[in-house]
């Protein structure tokens, strides 16, 4: 009988890492622990597609992506900018060759996201919740 | 009208300050970040019917199909080069290659932007005048979902200016307004008329907010028709008439309606030019995407002395990342009771004409 729930338990903790409510919430959108300004998901949104060009303070809004492919990137995608692949690309051929604005730097992985975020107050990044540290303020998580 | 030499010297005088300012600047900082960047086109069509009229596509460069299959009317490529100044200002330099123009390059862009603040810039130099919604990336097809914007409504003769603009963006809470204002002159010189285009100002605000935007434009300019000289033969033999240059106000009037919402597109624009008499032109566009496909039905119209109305359906194919094939039918109407448009007399006339065509756009 203990072998049978030993069994149970063991296949109880390895499906809660499947679990729906274990997966949800795995990005966080970090900015500089001295910036104060309120983030919902749509302003987060603008400041990536550098439609709006400042936090709500009035500091200018640094974003920076993660090279592709990255987990992140495609969730973030996904959830906060809501736009298909192409979508963004057309989106950024309108901006770019009308001389209106250019796509966020990129920095090589979330790790260095995470560093510039933390040393520049101007900058906002997103990263898996996992590696966010005292370092960084946590405004919205997706 | 196509630039000339004396055009191609002051582009290619800008160019050279912006290069000029560049190095100056690069022999004080460390190193400069020059960011390299593109789009094109290639693009054939025809018109279906044999001896039919020919449809000019393109005003500026005169690109035209008739009844065989064309390459050149609509293909190009674009270069743009940006290179950090110092941390507020950049270079741009945008050369173009258009098939209809024998691919001769051309500088279309070349100025210089300083970022004021965040939310404002300063551009001066050589700009694509950004008079209706599709107008400053107009050749960037692969920003948009048809071959081309109607020509109807997107027919004007001029497409840059060399002067000085400023874009601001302001968010208000969730509601954008994006704000140009624009002050520049421009010589066109081809081969029957050199038109001195002075005072041209114009500002447009567009309103963002969710899923739509609005913009409106208001822009006017002064242009001198000058003639060149022509030589006219006479019963006294050959004689030079120098005709006089005659000067006029033109006004140009526009307001823009577009809708983003999921994967339902929405485009429309009405504009009216006054050069004496009004012109009127109009278009609505549906469009929506499933997946990698975006079907799309346009209907544009144009009315002056000339009245078209024109017929679009078409099929945007996003096969591969950065490149999109696109498919384009287009039906229209022309009719004309005579009179005097701006490039010339037309007679009365009645037709109806179709044109198919094929691109392939990209962007690097």
């Amino acid at each position: 009988m203990f072998s049978n729930i030993k069994t149970l338990l063991v296949i109880t903790t390895l499906l809660s890492f499947y679990s729906p409510a274990a997966l949800a919430e795995n990005y966080s959108v970090i900015v500089h622990p001295s910036n104060n300004a309120p983030f919902d998901s749509g302003t987060v949104q603008r400041i990536f597609l550098s439609k709006e060009k400042t936090f709500s303070n009035g500091n200018p809004a640094i974003p920076i992506d993660i090279k592709p492919p990255s987990d992140q990137r495609e969730n973030f995608r996904e959830i906060i900018i809501q736009k298909s692949a192409s979508q963004i690309r057309s989106y950024w051929t309108m901006l770019v060759f009308s001389g209106k604005g250019a796509p966020p730097k990129e920095a090589a992985s979330e790790k260095e996201v995470a560093d510039l975020v933390a040393k520049n107050p101007n900058m906002i990044g997103y990263v898996s919740s996992s590696i966010v540290s005292p370092d960084v303020k946590v405004v919205l998580t997706f | 009208m196509v630039p000339r030499q004396f055009h191609n010297l002051i582009q290619s005088a800008c160019a050279s300050l912006c290069l000029c300012s560049l190095l100056l600047f690069s022999g004080q900082t460390q190193a400069f970040d020059v960011r390299f960047s593109g789009y094109g086109s290639i693009v054939a069509g025809t018109l279906l019917g044999e001896g039919d009229q020919p449809y000019i596509v393109d005003a500026v460069s005169r690109g035209t199909y008739d009844d065989e299959i064309r390459f050149e009317p609509e293909s190009l490529v674009a270069l743009r080069a940006v290179a950090d100044i110092n941390d507020e200002m950049t270079a741009t330099v945008q050369i173009t290659g258009k098939g209809a123009e024998g691919s001769e390059a051309f500088i279309e862009w070349a100025y210089v932007s300083y970022q004021l603040t965040p939310e404002t810039v300063v551009n001066a130099g050589r700009f694509r005048l950004p008079l209706l919604y599709y107008s400053d990336f107009l050749d960037a097809a692969y920003a948009y979902h048809w071959i081309r914007p109607p020509p109807d409504t997107y027919g004007i003769p001029v497409s840059t200016l060399t002067g000085v603009n400023v874009v601001n963006t302001h968010y208000f809470n969730n509601v954008g307004l994006t704000t140009q204002i624009w002050y520049g002159a421009e010589t066109d010189d081809t081969e029957d008329v050199v038109a001195d285009i002075t005072k041209s100002q114009g500002i447009n605000l567009m309103v963002e907010y969710e899923w739509v935007r609005l913009r409106g434009v208001y822009h006017t300019l002064k242009v001198g028709i000058d003639p060149k000289p022509l030589l006219v033969n006479t019963p006294g033999g050959l004689i030079q008439v120098d005709p006089d240059a005659n000067y006029t106000h033109i006004t140009y009037k526009a307001a823009a309606f577009m809708i983003d919402y999921e994967s339902f597109l929405w485009r429309s624009e009405y504009t009216v030019v006054d050069n004496g008499e009004k012109e009127k032109s109009g278009y609505v566009s549906l469009g929506y995407q499933f997946g990698t496909l975006t079907p799309h039905y346009t209907y544009s119209q144009f009315e002056a002395v000339e009245e078209k109305q024109t017929h679009t359906v078409g099929l945007r194919w996003d096969f591969k990342p950065a490149a999109a094939l696109k498919f384009e039918y287009s039906n229209f109407h022309y009719e004309s009771e005579g009179g005097y448009t701006p490039i010339g007399p037309v007679e009365a006339d009645e037709y109806r004409s179709e044109l198919a065509s094929v691109a392939l756009d990209f962007v690097f």
